[in-house]
């Protein structure tokens, strides 16, 4: 299927990037393009074919234990914080 | 400065040891030659102050045999490494400002073997793009030349690092390689880079793209410099769950340059259209010199490498796409400004608007359409299948008895930087044709320069293992290195 501008703003909105009208635009011409060097998977028989995930590839089986190593450095997190107040992470109000 | 331009670091490393070349004064010359080369854009940020108070250190190590494995051998790191209390921004808008808290797991190896930082490293916003110039920082710079001078792309995304080896800006540097990004560089640089198998070594503190194929790996001027760094930075890391609980090889101690009886796989499809006639020629040669070391050449087929950059186009947008929810302008970077009256869904779209750059955001974008309802059986697990094929015809050859497979690594030298991928981004895909498998299968895989295009740009060979043989890997290439011969450069026409 090919990609219009109705999809380039719907998938805009899931992914939370906020999009011009030119950009709609550019996007739904490239992401057009790239959907149809995607659509070549088709040409491929995958039927009886398991999906390769993480621990398929190289066998890696490692779990570590679920308990807490380390903690209260409040300063730490907050360091990088854009606008940190009284210890918080600062956010816009959710409800109204 | 005559010594530093065969410079090495198993050299430095003789000559530190020995005593005829303090760190301090290493350091020194190879901070004057970055600070000369600003034309190539290669470091986005030089730490001298840091670099000279370690070199200090380690010279004052000298007599008390206290000395790390790399003492005093200037060092270089892409900006995806997080460096403790550094900028460390992936070349993106949105990460301005980050100073990370803590110390990525490949980095902090170096740095317990007495490594000196002397800066970061250029490249793609992300590591997402081939040719450097989706960085915040406009692209690096290739050294090489052609004669009529246009500025070249270091190719990416770890640009900057390989452009900083060709240019001996620093002995080593440390990329990462995704679908290709520490080897295409390399070649396009005349340069050695590695990309190890997957699990090799640590991704904690590297800032995440595609998390099912990033790895780090060295690039450096000889593949003896990148056994030894190859060393130092692999190992099983209790904090990335898929780093692999082997042991590491000696890498250094097992090149020999032996490699009679090796069965060396060429697989036809890697024989595609438009290939240039040079291309095939540097192909061919490198199988006439392997052969002549003793290694039998045989064609192998790997039957769904055509599908590679489709599947790879499906999976490493949806890990990215996943992987880049993180940032949402709340606990740390970009954070734009709102018009009074708007809300947290402005707030969330605005930042990620302004601090992503438009290749990032057509690969979220893609990533966030085959992970929605509807389409995520038809995409991303139909890409996971065909991911799958791919690796089987690499496990069939190899339990064929085959040792390594041998390939071009692009498939054009360097280009001009702005001429691809402007209006059509699968342009500048295709870049990746031949890289790209090995990283799907989680394979290890070698570039290094093996002759010069007839406008004189440097040109790689890849070497493929199987999964865990980074020394076979390794001992081949050090094999062609000696057989090819490559010890051209490029003129030095950036010192300012």
């Amino acid at each position: 299927m090919s990609i219009d501008s109705a999809l380039v703003r719907r998938i805009g909105n899931l992914a939370k990037i906020e999009l011009s009208a030119p950009d709609v635009e550019m996007f739904a011409e490239q992401l057009g393009e790239i959907v149809s060097l995607m659509n070549q998977l088709d040409q491929v028989d995958t039927s009886g074919v398991d999906a390769l995930n993480f621990e398929m590839s190289n066998g890696h089986k490692n779990r570590t234990e679920d308990v807490v190593r380390d903690g209260s450095y409040m300063e730490r997190v907050l360091e990088n914080a854009p606008e940190p107040k009284e210890g918080f992470f600062t956010v816009k109000k959710v409800i109204e | 400065m005559s010594y530093l331009e065969d410079l090495t670091i198993s050299k430095a490393r003789d000559l530190l040891k020995s005593g005829e070349v303090s760190a301090v004064s290493l350091t020194e010359s190879y901070l004057e030659r970055i600070e000369a080369s600003k034309k190539l854009n290669a470091f986005c940020l030089i730490t001298a102050d840091l670099a000279l108070a370690k070199a200090k250190f380690c010279d004052s190590q000298v007599k008390s045999n206290r000395k790390g494995k790399l003492s005093g051998i200037p060092i270089g790191v892409k900006d995806i490494f997080c460096i403790q209390s550094l900028p460390t921004q992936a070349a993106s808008k949105i990460l301005e400002g980050f100073r990370p808290s803590y110390e990525s797991t490949v980095t902090s190896k170096l740095w317990a073997e007495d490594a000196i930082l002397l800066g970061k490293l250029n490249m793609d916003e992300f590591a997402m793009g081939s040719s450097n110039e989706t960085s915040i920082y406009g692209p690096a710079i290739n050294p090489w030349q052609l004669s009529n001078k246009t500025p070249l792309t270091p190719g990416g995304s770890s640009g900057g690092s390989a452009a900083a080896i060709a240019a001996n800006l620093c002995l080593g540097t440390l990329g990462t390689d995704t679908g290709g990004s520490i080897r295409q560089p390399a070649a396009f640089n005349g340069v050695v880079g590695m990309k190890p198998t997957y699990g090799r070594c640590s991704r904690w503190g590297i800032i995440a793209f595609a998390s099912s194929l990033d790895q780090a790996g060295p690039i450096t001027k000889t593949v003896r410099d990148s056994a030894i760094l190859l060393e130092i930075i692999s190992g099983h890391d209790k904090r990335d769950s898929t780093s692999a609980t082997r042991e590491v090889p000696n890498f250094e101690k097992m090149l020999n340059g032996d490699i009679r009886g090796k069965r060396i796989g060429i697989p036809i499809e890697y024989r595609i259209e438009g290939t240039p006639n040079e291309i095939i020629k540097l192909w061919e040669d490198g199988i006439d010199q392997l052969k002549s070391a003793g290694a039998e050449i045989i064609d192998i087929s790997l039957p769904h490498t055509k599908y590679s950059l489709p599947t790879y186009y499906v999976l490493a947008p949806a890990e990215a796409s996943s992987n880049l929810a993180r940032y949402d302008g709340i606990k740390y970077g970009y954070r734009a400004k709102l018009k009074s009256g708007e809300g947290i869904e402005e707030f969330y779209k605005r930042t990620r608007s302004e601090g992503f750059g438009n290749e990032v955001k057509r690969r979220v974008m893609i990533g966030t359409y085959v992970l929605s309802a509807g389409f995520y059986e038809a995409y991303y697990q139909k890409a996971l299948k065909v991911r799958n094929l791919i690796k089987k015809d690499f496990d069939n050859v190899f339990s064929e008895g085959i040792n390594a497979i041998l390939t071009p690594t692009t498939p054009t030298p360097a280009f001009s930087l702005g001429s691809k991928g402007n209006k059509s981004p699968v342009e500048m895909y295709l870049n990746d044709v031949f890289t790209v498998p090995a990283n799907l299968a989680g394979l290890p895989a070698i570039s290094i320069p093996t002759g010069l295009t007839n406008d004189g740009l440097p040109l790689g060979l890849q070497i493929i293992g199987p999964a865990w043989e980074e020394a076979e890997v390794l001992n081949m290439a050090f094999r062609l290195e000696k057989e090819s011969n490559f010890k051209d450069k490029p003129i030095q026409w950036w010192n300012n």
